[in-house]
């Protein structure tokens, strides 16, 4: 039976009521209203920003923890400022207004640019690569400009740095509205420094950058070799500074290895907290990739073993990763094609060979295709025969033998050679894999048949 | 306990609890006040849980002891007494009799003992305030304060006690007044931030004369006012009270300097023709001068200029005319000054021209002109 949020609240209310003093209970509880379920979620409403922040920092945990015991399942608790109170015409000092209405609050900071509604915490995921940015950065979004000021965060592009950055602005924006971000690139930090030195509006580019509460500025390496901008960007990280106002910033590499930068900068910029964000690992990328599938609801068309030979295969950056999806789902529509490793091949095969050419300097212009090809013509049979599930010895030698070219000369994964041999599993796989090396060992017209193989396909091969 | 009282001392002892004692109360010895003869005569108490007083008149006591009675049949009595001595002498916990010249009354009251104790607030280490200046601030910010139950931080009011100064905090959201004064309440126990009820700031104001120092006692949740005859103890709200400082606007950047009594004038004169939910009036400032209109639909419209001293680009913006009135009733000085924004940002209003070393702030939040 399901309950409503109000009959979820009362349970909830009551578990309370036997923890927490009287007059806490009086003070901020009593005044928040059920508003709806959603899922494992009960939402609250409060009459203003203090009683949402206040409910959601001291009270949501507890409350959460009566679930089990007042409704027999887990429960969340979140807490916002009531709907209703949003449109009021009267407005409120503690209710920030609604966001249509908020065209103003941008108009006082035009120099920011809009964040991204994808970089938040949520869409994040943390691995061993960038658990280190990932706590700082939270941290940081729980107390702006009291833990770590400036947090620093460096690596090389695609990785997330700008996720993290933005994604602290968000954390802060949603428990506190009203607060003033200001988000720039440096090149534009640069050029509105510039134009406001030509039009001599230098007093309106200090105003605006430094009456903001949290200033993010993405690739301060591009300040290398700018020396007034540099000057400008010192004196509005001081004045910032001083302020106990946040600054976030993000480099390609760590402050004492950004070429030509002052070093009263480089020390400001070590103040803090300096973050790295690696490269992640297979298992990081995996999950990755998985996050994306599932915010994008693709979890029906993208089978693991794709994404993990997406993961696998490609390495460079988490940019780099999120477009291989994109750009695999592309080609499965216009193709009108089911997403399987075959597929994910052929799409990304410009990405693969740069992988390849970056690895071990041989690019592969081979497919299982054209082995399969090459092989049944050898032996007189015909490639489906060698992917049907046919088992008479005409076609388990050359069967085999195209298995071992294809883990030999592609290195292909034996998930992925047993799709491609008629869907056979990899226990299979393996099995023949020993019995064609046997063969070649053993048998001198399997070994020269295949060396020729070998010969002709490598011709293939830039 | 037995002792003797002229009439005036008691009924103004009686005046002085009697704001305190609950009219309707679950718990009946609430409705009592408490008696009990001190070494300089007696002491009157009464509470309602929230806010507690407690004075003390000089009477002549024959035998110590207390008791309680109840406090408005008490009150109809002292007032309807001839202007002689009145002898209050108890027999037992529950029995009281009094006497004044050849009036006799018998009273059922109720065990001492099952009269609440006063929450434990420490006087030791505590703040030395002048009550005038506690008179000054309340008067100045109690009326921003939230009525309204589902705000309950908004219904108390802020006070700030700091080294060198005191500040006062009210709002309800829509408007808020703040003011500070220069204090040399000795701080032995430090800067602190109490959230009081409005009820006990009435007491104070309306208890202790403004000439008389005050004690400031502090418990875990409540804190007491004494002078050397009357005590008031409340219970504080806990906090924590909203972050003011960061709604109180810094970039405002219009001005406007305008006569007080004309501002009022104006305002009143739309108000009649507002509406009488919303009140809402627009005003439109320009070089020189504010034009004020409002348009209520099925009543009519209204329209009114006033010559102000404005800087800034023209501004329209939307008030409710009644949280204007109501700051400017309290602005202490001729002219007021004026500063916005834009129309959906807070608007400040500020004596102008007020030789005080006081400080005195009040935002008002705009209205939307189109629903």
């Amino acid at each position: 039976m399901e309950l409503t949020a109000a009959e979820i609240w009362n349970r909830l209310l009551n578990q309370a009521k036997n923890d927490l003093p009287e007059q806490t209970v009086r003070v901020w509880l009593d005044s928040a209203q059920p508003l709806r379920v959603e899922g494992d979620k009960l939402v609250m409403g409060t009459p203003d920003q203090l009683a949402a922040e206040w409910n959601e920092m001291k009270h949501a945990t507890i409350l959460a923890e009566y679930g089990p015991v007042a409704l027999g399942h887990p429960i969340r608790v979140q807490f916002e400022v009531m709907p209703e109170r949003l449109s009021r015409a009267q407005m409120d000092l503690f209710v920030a207004p609604q966001k249509g209405s908020a065209e103003l609050a941008n108009a006082t900071t035009p120099s920011s640019a809009p964040l991204s509604d994808r970089y938040t915490f949520r869409h994040f995921v943390i691995g061993k690569s960038n658990e280190l940015a990932a706590a700082a950065a939270h941290a940081v979004s729980q107390a702006p400009g009291k833990v770590y000021n400036p947090l620093f965060i460096y690596g090389a592009t695609g990785l997330g740095k700008t996720h993290l950055m933005q994604a602290i602005a968000h954390e802060i924006l949603s428990r506190q509205a009203g607060v003033r971000i200001t988000f720039v690139g440096t090149e534009q930090f640069t050029n509105d420094f510039i134009s406001s030195v030509q039009n001599r509006t230098t007093q309106d580019f200090r105003r605006r950058y430094r009456e903001t509460d949290l200033l993010l500025v993405d690739d301060v390496h591009f300040l290398k070799g700018k020396e007034s901008t540099q000057e400008e960007f010192f004196n509005t990280f001081n004045a910032l500074y001083e302020a106990g106002r946040q600054i976030i910033l993000t480099s390609d590499r760590p402050p004492p290895e950004i070429p030509s930068l002052e070093a009263r900068l480089v020390s400001r910029f070590q103040w803090g907290m300096v973050a790295d964000i690696d490269l992640p690992d297979l298992e990081h990328r995996i999950a990755i990739l998985q996050q994306k599938a599932r915010l994008d609801h693709l979890e029906m068309t993208i089978p693991d073993d794709v994404i993990r030979f997406i993961a696998e295969n490609i390495r460079s950056s988490v940019r780099e990763l999120e477009g291989s999806i994109i750009k695999l789902l592309a080609y499965s529509s216009l193709k009108h094609r089911d997403v399987t490793i075959e597929l994910a091949r052929e799409a990304l095969r410009d990405k693969l060979q740069r992988m390849a050419s970056g690895q071990n300097g041989s690019v592969s212009d081979l497919t299982i295709a054209t082995i399969q090809g090459m092989v049944a013509r050898e032996w007189g049979v015909t490639p489906e025969g060698l992917r049907s599930a046919g088992r008479t010895k005409t076609l388990t030698v050359p069967r085999q033998i195209a298995m071992l070219l294809a883990r030999d000369l592609l290195g292909t994964q034996l998930v992925e050679i047993g799709q491609a041999f008629g869907g056979r599993d990899h226990s299979t796989v393996i099995h023949s894999l020993e019995k064609a090396a046997e063969r070649i060992r053993t048998d001198d017209t399997v070994r020269t048949r295949a060396d020729r193989i070998r010969g002709q396909l490598s011709t293939l091969t830039v | 306990m037995r002792f003797t009282i002229t009439r005036e001392k008691l009924q103004e002892a009686l005046n002085a609890v009697a704001a305190s004692v609950p009219s309707k109360t679950t718990l009946p010895v609430l409705a009592n006040i408490l008696i009990e003869t001190t070494d300089r005569g007696i002491r009157l108490s009464g509470t309602d849980l929230d806010i507690a007083v407690s004075t003390e008149v000089p009477a002549d006591v024959e035998a110590s002891g207390a008791t309680t009675i109840p406090a408005k049949k008490l009150a109809e009595i002292a007032r309807e007494l001839p202007p002689s001595p009145v002898r209050i002498t108890t027999s037992g916990e529950q029995r009281a009799t009094l006497e004044c010249g050849r009036s006799k009354f018998k009273l059922l009251g109720l065990p001492r003992d099952e009269f609440p104790t006063f929450p434990t607030v420490k006087f030791s280490d505590s703040w030395r305030v002048k009550s005038g200046d506690l008179h000054k601030l309340i008067s100045h910010t109690i009326f921003a304060v939230s009525t309204e139950e589902s705000r309950p931080i908004l219904n108390g009011v802020l006070w700030e006690l700091r080294p060198g100064y005191m500040r006062m905090v009210a709002t309800n959201g829509h408007r808020l007044a703040r003011m500070e004064v220069p204090s040399s309440a000795t701080a032995d126990a430090g800067a602190t931030d109490l959230i009081v009820p409005p009820k006990a700031l009435d007491q104070i104001r309306r208890l202790f004369p403004a000439e008389e120092e005050l004690e400031i006692g502090r418990g875990e949740n409540h804190i007491g006012f004494r002078s050397p005859f009357t005590a008031v103890y409340t219970r504080l709200i806990e906090g924590p009270y909203p972050s003011y400082d960061q709604v109180i606007p810094k970039d405002n950047d219009k001005f406007a300097i305008c006569d007080k009594q004309s501002l009022v004038s104006a305002l009143k004169r739309m108000s009649v023709v507002a509406s009488d939910q919303t009140h809402r009036i627009k005003m439109a400032f320009n070089a020189g001068m504010v034009k004020f209109s409002v348009q209520t639909p099925d009543l009519g419209e209204a329209q009114d200029e006033l010559p102000v001293r404005y800087t800034g680009d023209p501004l329209d913006i939307g008030f409710n005319a009644s949280y204007m009135l109501e700051i400017l009733r309290y602005m202490p000085s001729d002219e007021v000054k004026l500063t916005f924004r834009a129309p959906e940002r807070a608007a400040t209003i500020e004596p102008e021209g007020w030789d005080d070393p006081s400080k005195y702030l009040c935002l008002v939040m705009p209205l939307r002109l189109v629903d």
